[in-house]
């Protein structure tokens, strides 16, 4: 009886915070097949450096560099297996529906952090990974023919010299000091269906330093494994 | 990185005004200036940046092609120096207030719009923002803020500590997918801080009392070096103060700072006798000229009148919209708007006497000519609410001939047919 | 021994799950003696807004953000469906006397507190509520970035109480999907 209460115990308490395979059921989605054309939507870049107060401050250098690095990075790791990924600016389409398609996305893109990868669930969602942004994602598509497109995003800090002297003072007192960490998501859509097909988060190594052409395509190619290209 | 002394400022010496021109060695940055890449004003601005592109995707922004207009052609009148480079944005906003970032994206709310009196008024509050990015103000607060820096430390050490508690317990808990699991903790960490990042970036445009009295000197002079009234300066302050202190909570009339522009430029009574000091000996408009320039204004803001008082009634501070009604009052048109508006303050308001007093403002709006078709509706609900079923009826049937699309008909006319079957 | 035991794990499997709660398919409570038939299930993410007062119960398919249905629940007089932050920031409220206008203009005003933009209602209809009479209508409104969003809601004030279930979804995709089946649980509604 006891052992049997333990058991159910553990099996409730794993089906509330286990993480599931954030790729959608093959009976969702369409397979990508190899050769098929993409969007590679323009990465976002947020990075700052992160000063001896604790101050985050924006460096626009480094964005900019990692948010070209990290294009360059998954359109080789994405030629590699065979599938060519434009990469293209929707930055300038946030009028009309397509606007709307971009927000949603965004809104999408929220709700899978929180539910996939936060502490919440959604008993709703519990059958798997089942996102969607609507067939309105076909206007995406352009006159480009792309299947897919994938948006990528980074945030992060590295810290400062003198910071890191401080973290050394403050381990002495006892004080946790956040020291700079970097996180990289992408989500892959389908444009015909709108499916969301995969979505993934990484936490950046320290050898893995996207402001370096090869440090984004290592964590390019970490951020890829397991995706269904 | 600024060295040009800008032309402007010389200008002000020909113009023989009763202010004092800016001392010699107030810099003002030079026009279209770009900052040297991986500096700090480098990363500010892209932090603008990209705070404008969220702002012209944002749901606030007023898409009224004469109003930015309008507004675009008064700051670079103030500033043709910058006229180029400063990119204006109205927002429907209800608080009074205006931003301008160092990339130059500026920010004017449609709460400052329509508390401004005259031209003259606006003029002087661009001119004090337009002042700040001049000299440069968010620059120099960012270096005060690094070299004090506490606060974001603060908040960042507490986020981690929450962090740290919370990764220990998933760790202890004996989870299978415990490390997955603080992973995500650490994450959530991130997105705190960057809340602290953004509350940070806030703190760029909380200016220093220096910073702000300098503004408010330099506005005034950029404003009446253009031909605006220098005591419109003094003025605009000090009818916000009115403003707040007629607030319905002592809280907010204690204090200036809420929800307004002084939550972030405090507002001190020193700040608003420099500014009648620096007006000096500068006549005061005659009543005519005053009127006059309240009327011209009138017309550019009309427009937008009823969905602006609308916006500000959901602050739910009806004190302080009552005495903004006031004040628009004072200019002597709108009155059927106004009144119309008056009276929903009181409903909403819903305290002892206040459903009399809507009542009054209603059968008041009806009698003038701009009266919006909504103000029958509210007189007929208040006359029938005071039992005055002939009347109520009266201006329920007259909403409907006014408003014969309104989108709640069905429910007015239900409404009539309870009322008539009632008083029949 | 064993009874605590039992208890101690129960309370586990109770609040383990705490934050999640699965609403399926079939009937679900509008309050005393009120109630409503769902078609598919719904996940309680009534959590997600600290403000909500007692009255108040959210569903939601796919997240907050994707759609969402506010559940009043008997709202008394001088309540409102929020908590207000301070003393100087007051709430909506639902009052007594209020009018079939006042009540839409109560959820207007309250999702314009959530945060919500340019909430504006149209094509007021007329709904029942079991017995009693209810008003229907249609929501649009916008989200700070800039999102669609549309809605229906229908209120209705039985025995002093306000009734209300609004539902409220992105133009794009989620409100289409989801509307015959909200509609269907507000004409079940009783």
């Amino acid at each position: 009886m006891r052992i049997w209460l333990l058991a159910l115990c553990c099996l409730v308490l794993a089906g509330c915070t286990t993480s599931r395979a954030r790729v959608a059921a093959p009976e969702l989605t369409t397979p990508v097949t190899a050769g098929s054309a993409g969007l590679l939507v323009k990465p976002v870049a947020r990075l700052a450096l992160l000063t001896v107060a604790g101050l985050t401050e924006r460096r626009d250098d480094w964005s900019r560099d990692a948010a070209t690095h990290l294009a360059a990075g998954f359109q080789a790791e994405l030629a590699k297996r065979d599938h060519p990924f434009n990469l293209v600016d929707l930055s300038g389409q946030m009028e009309g529906r397509t606007g709307q398609v971009l927000r949603l996305n965004e809104a999408v893109g929220d709700t899978i952090q929180t539910y996939e990868f936060g502490a919440q669930r959604l008993p709703t969602k519990a059958k798997g990974f089942d996102w969607t942004l609507g067939e309105g994602t076909r206007l995406l598509r352009g006159d480009s023919g792309a299947d897919h497109a994938l948006f990528v995003t980074a945030r992060g800090t590295w810290s400062s010299p003198g910071r890191k002297v401080l973290l050394v003072g403050a381990a002495i007192i006892g004080t946790p000091i956040p020291m700079g960490s970097q996180t990289l998501s992408a989500s892959l859509v389908d444009l015909r269906t709108g499916r969301v097909i995969w979505y993934n988060q990484a936490l950046a190594g320290p050898a893995d330093d996207m402001r370096t052409p090869e440090g984004a395509q290592a964590l390019a190619a970490s951020v890829l494994k397991g995706a269904p290209l | 990185m600024i060295r040009t002394v800008s032309a402007l400022a010389l200008a002000f010496c020909l113009w023989g005004s009763a202010l004092a021109a800016p001392a010699a060695d107030t810099v003002m940055r030079s026009a279209n200036l770009r900052p040297a890449s991986g500096s700090p004003e480098a990363g500010l601005w892209q932090a603008s940046d990209e705070a404008e592109t969220y702002a012209r995707q944002s749901a606030d922004l007023d898409s009224d092609p004469v109003l930015g207009a309008y507004v675009r052609n008064l700051i670079c009148k103030l500033a043709p120096e910058y006229c180029g480079e400063l990119r204006i944005l109205v927002m429907t906003r209800p608080v009074l207030n205006a931003t301008a970032a160092p990339n130059g994206y500026v920010e004017v709310y449609s709460g400052l719009m329509l508390r401004s009196r005259t031209e003259s008024e606006l003029a002087y509050v661009l001119g004090h923002e337009i002042s700040h990015f001049a000299r440069n103000h968010a620059l120099a607060q960012w270096q005060r803020n690094k070299t004090r820096g506490n606060v974001t430390l603060a908040i960042q050490v507490g986020v981690s500590v929450v962090a740290i508690a919370a990764m220990a317990s998933v760790a202890n808990s004996g989870d299978f997918y415990a490390p997955n699991k603080i992973d995500y903790i650490g994450d959530a960490a991130q997105t705190l801080s960057d809340l602290a990042y953004i509350h940070g970036l806030a703190t760029y445009f909380a200016y220093s009392r220096e910073d702000e009295s300098e503004a408010d000197r330099l506005g005034q002079i950029r404003a009446h070096g253009v031909g605006y009234d220098p005591w419109a300066a003094p003025a605009i302050w000090q009818s916000v103060g009115a403003e707040v202190r007629a607030s319905e909570y002592p809280e907010v009339r204690k204090s200036l700072a809420r929800a307004t522009i002084f939550d972030t430029h405090p507002l001190t009574e020193d700040r608003i006798e420099a500014l009648k000091r620096a007006a000096g000996s500068t006549p005061h408009q005659t009543a005519e000229e005053s009127r006059a320039e309240e009327q011209a204004y009138r017309a550019i803001i009309r427009p937008h009148l009823a969905v602006w008082l609308r916006d500000d009634l959901r602050r739910r501070d009806l004190g302080q919209s009552l005495h903004l009604i006031s004040r628009l009052e004072a200019v002597g048109e709108d009155l059927g708007l106004l009144a119309y508006y008056r009276g929903e303050a009181y409903r909403q308001r819903h305290r002892d006497g206040d459903l009399s007093s809507a009542l009054a403002a209603y059968r008041l709006s009806i009698t003038h000519a701009d009266a919006p078709a909504e103000a029958w509706r509210e007189l007929g609900e208040a006359e029938s609410r005071a039992g005055n079923a002939p009347a109520a009826i009266r201006a329920l049937e007259t909403y409907l001939t006014r408003a014969p699309g309104s989108e709640d008909r069905w429910l007015i006319e239900s409404e009539l047919e309870t009322l008539k079957a009632s008083h029949s | 021994m064993r009874k605590l035991f039992t208890i101690l794990a129960l309370s586990l499997i109770l609040t383990g799950c705490a934050s999640s709660g699965l609403i399926p398919a079939g009937k679900i409570s509008l309050g005393e003696g009120h109630g409503m038939m769902t078609q598919g299930s719904w996940s309680d993410v009534t959590y997600a807004e600290r403000r909500y007062t007692r009255a108040v119960q959210v569903l939601s398919r796919d997240g907050p953000l994707l759609n969402q249905i506010i559940l009043v629940r008997g709202l008394d007089a001088g309540k409102g469906l929020l908590r207000p932050a301070d003393r100087t920031q007051p709430v909506p409220i639902f009052r007594a006397d209020q009018t079939g206008r006042e009540q839409v203009e109560l959820v207007v005003e309250t999702l314009s507190e959530l945060g919500y933009r340019q909430v504006r209602f149209a094509q007021l209809r007329p709904a029942s509520f079991g017995p009693d009479k209810a008003i229907r209508f249609d929501l649009t409104a916008r989200t700070e970035d800039g999102l669609n969003l549309s809605g229906i809601a229908q209120a209705a004030r039985v025995k002093g109480e306000l009734y209300l279930v609004i539902f409220i979804a992105p133009s794009e995709h989620y409100f289409p999907t989801l509307k015959a089946e909200v509609e269907a649980m507000m004409n079940s509604a009783h």
